[in-house]
């Protein structure tokens, strides 16, 4: 009975710590997030593909974003592409053309490429992991990053909580001093790790530190590698829902 | 051209307040297009500059422009184009020209010419009788709004629910009774998760009474959509014996519903589009009734119904390498007579904001069924368009 009685308290003690230490990685990555971007923004990218067969010619597109309603992406260059417009709402995605000659919005698959580049519709369009994985510490690792040389990193595991997740597993790397983003890696359903993200470039932008550029190199097609700029990055509350409707997308 | 001066001017007018706006944006192309058509039989149009010939050439340029000046709380917009023929004739035309203003983040009032969002669908959108249905076959399909007055009320991202006065009938007729000539319309749309729902109802004294609604919802990437609408003041008049045509009482309910599936294959670079809709239409003619339509021509003109037929299909397959080409394919079938519309085009951009196109535009069928009975069979053209 008190052999019982010392066993079930393990256990008892072992998921207790099990859970604590998931709510520990959540608030990290949840706090990386916060680095990469903060709750409720504005920003203008930059984005360029290059690789066999990409032109290179840079995507400027604008975002606005606000937290647990979704984002808006207006494209502002190359000219043909000029005025397309995405928003991202709850598992959903739209994209309007002005040029198509329809007034109506198509909707899109979120886990397709974003404009050819490495990146997904959702990736550009719904930054934030943290709803949509369940997260663990994994063991940490000191990585080589170009121009901080060797850094001390804590790791973190995310595992998807649905089916409908892009990604079925994603491994990131974060400082381990400030917990500063510096590489995500993401795993296919198969198994198969086929997009790494690297971040870089710290400069002060919407009231802290924050790496200006995001490179998603392709592990599947040689060579193929995408980059996003910050260009502009400002914080803003005051965003209201109505910017993230459908009918504000085909006005 | 006139008319479409007068609609434009409000927004002209409108956008002087703006002066101190923000921001100011702009998106247009011009366009040099030149095509070779061929009819089945001579034109029999004396009216129509190609009258007596089987086959003739057309050209024109074509400058569009779709101009922005936004404040935080307001936007006017106007996007028009202007052609210019081989007839050395212009054609102005305004496809949207509004102004609107957001007195608070939820609640936005648009005055102009706007098109509405309606229905879920793809191709065939039976809940929407508030926006124009202008066909203009020389250049594709495009959406004009219409013009009147909307108000928008968001007060989620959620949720949003839409109320809008058409004039375009009003604006039409010109009598002293015009509001019996105005189109009302209250629309609403909700997204729970992966599913989107719509509903409206439109209505005209006499004219149209249309309520309706649809769905998307996104299963594995693939995108289902349905819509359905039942129409209570259809006017058409339908053949009753070969000599005798009948509108049905008012009230009398013609249903239409909508269904289909499209889905986007993406590959590195290569991108894969298809989409598979069907449509019915309780308000088209019976097979009996499109008979009598063809028999009683020219009489029949004048009373088609929005389709010709009941039972229609669209199939759509574009692929695209981007920044190289994109060839986009698509078939419109009357199921009901067995006549198709095919279009067909290529377009090469690997040059940097400038794409150069080919268009085949052709139908196939018997005389008399409705995408075969037009005198023109095949149109070819090309061209070049510059973006700016």
């Amino acid at each position: 009975m008190k052999r019982n009685c010392i066993l079930m308290a393990l256990l008892f003690l072992s998921a207790a710590w099990t859970v604590s230490a998931d709510e520990a990685a959540l608030a990290v990555l949840k706090r990386m997030e916060l680095i990469i971007y903060p709750d409720n923004f504005h920003v203008k990218n930059a984005l360029t593909t290059t690789g066999p067969g990409k032109s290179g010619v840079p995507l400027v597109f604008d975002v606005f974003h606000k937290k647990d309603v979704g984002s808006v992406m207006t494209i502002l260059s190359p000219a043909r592409s000029k005025g397309i417009r995405f928003l991202e709402r709850s598992n959903g995605l739209w994209m309007y053309n002005p040029k198509a000659g329809s007034g109506n919005a198509i909707r899109l698959s979120p886990r397709s490429s974003f404009q050819g580049s490495v990146f997904s519709n959702n990736d550009v369009s719904d930054p934030k992991y943290s709803d949509d994985y369940d997260v663990a510490f994994g063991r940490d690792e000191t990585i080589e990053i170009a121009g901080l040389g060797k850094v001390a990193c804590r790791v973190l595991e995310c595992a998807a909580k649905t089916e409908v997740s892009p990604y079925a597993r994603i491994r990131v790397w974060g400082r381990a001093s400030d917990d500063l983003p510096l590489r995500m890696d993401f795993y296919a359903r198969s198994g198969a790790l086929f997009k790494r993200m690297t971040l870089s470039d710290v400069k002060h932008m919407a009231g802290r530190r924050r790496p200006s550029t995001i490179t998603m190199v392709s592990l599947e097609e040689e060579g193929v590698v995408s980059t996003v700029t910050f260009e502009d990055m400002t914080v803003r509350n005051n965003l209201p829902d109505a910017m993230f409707t459908e009918a504000a997308l085909t006005r | 051209m006139k008319r479409a001066l007068l609609l434009a001017l409000p927004a002209l007018l409108l956008s002087a307040p703006a002066l101190s706006a923000q921001d100011f944006s702009y998106s247009g192309n011009v366009r040099i297009d030149s095509a070779w058509h061929h009819a089945a039989l001579p034109v029999a149009d004396p009216a129509l500059p190609w009258y007596g010939l089987t086959d003739w050439q057309t050209a024109f340029v074509l400058a569009e422009a779709d101009l922005r000046l936004t404040t935080p709380s307001a936007e006017i917009r106007v996007h028009q184009d202007l052609a210019f023929d081989e007839e050395a004739s212009f054609r102005y035309r305004l496809f949207e020209g509004y102004a609107s203003f957001s007195p608070a983040g939820w609640f936005t009032v648009t005055i102009g010419k706007r098109h509405l969002s309606l229905g879920t669908s793809y191709f065939f959108f039976p809940a929407d009788r508030l926006n124009p249905v202008v066909l203009d076959p020389s250049d594709g399909h495009r959406d004009y709004g219409f013009p009147g007055l909307t108000l928008t009320l968001a007060p989620s991202a959620d949720f949003t629910l839409t109320a809008s006065l058409s004039f375009e009938d009003s604006l039409a007729r010109l009598r002293d009774e015009f509001f019996r000539d105005f189109r009302y319309a209250l629309a609403a749309s909700l997204v729970l998760g992966p599913l989107n729902l719509k509903a409206d109802v439109i209505y005209e004294i006499d004219r149209v009474f249309r309520p309706g609604g649809g769905f998307t919802l996104d299963l594995g990437g693939f995108i289902f959509f349905g819509e359905a609408a039942v129409e209570l003041n259809n006017r058409t008049l339908y053949p009753t014996s070969p000599a005798t045509w009948e509108e049905r009482p008012l009230l009398t309910p013609f249903p239409y519903f909508d269904g289909g599936v499209r889905r986007n294959f993406t590959a590195g670079d290569f991108t894969l589009f298809a989409v598979a809709e069907y449509f019915f239409t309780g308000a088209g003619f019976t097979p009996d009734e499109e008979d009598r339509f063809f028999q009683a021509a020219p009489l029949g003109l004048a009373v088609a119904p929005e389709h010709l037929g009941r039972h229609y299909a669209l199939f759509s397959i574009s692929m695209a390498v981007e920044n190289l080409f994109s060839f986009e394919n698509a078939g419109v079938w009357n199921a009901q007579d067995g006549s198709w519309f095919f279009w067909h085009k290529i377009v090469l951009q690997k040059i940097e904001n400038l794409d150069l196109y080919c268009e085949v535009v052709w139908t196939a069928g018997a005389s008399e069924t409705e995408f075969a009975a037009a005198p023109e069979r095949l149109r070819l053209s090309a061209g070049a368009v510059y973006y700016f």
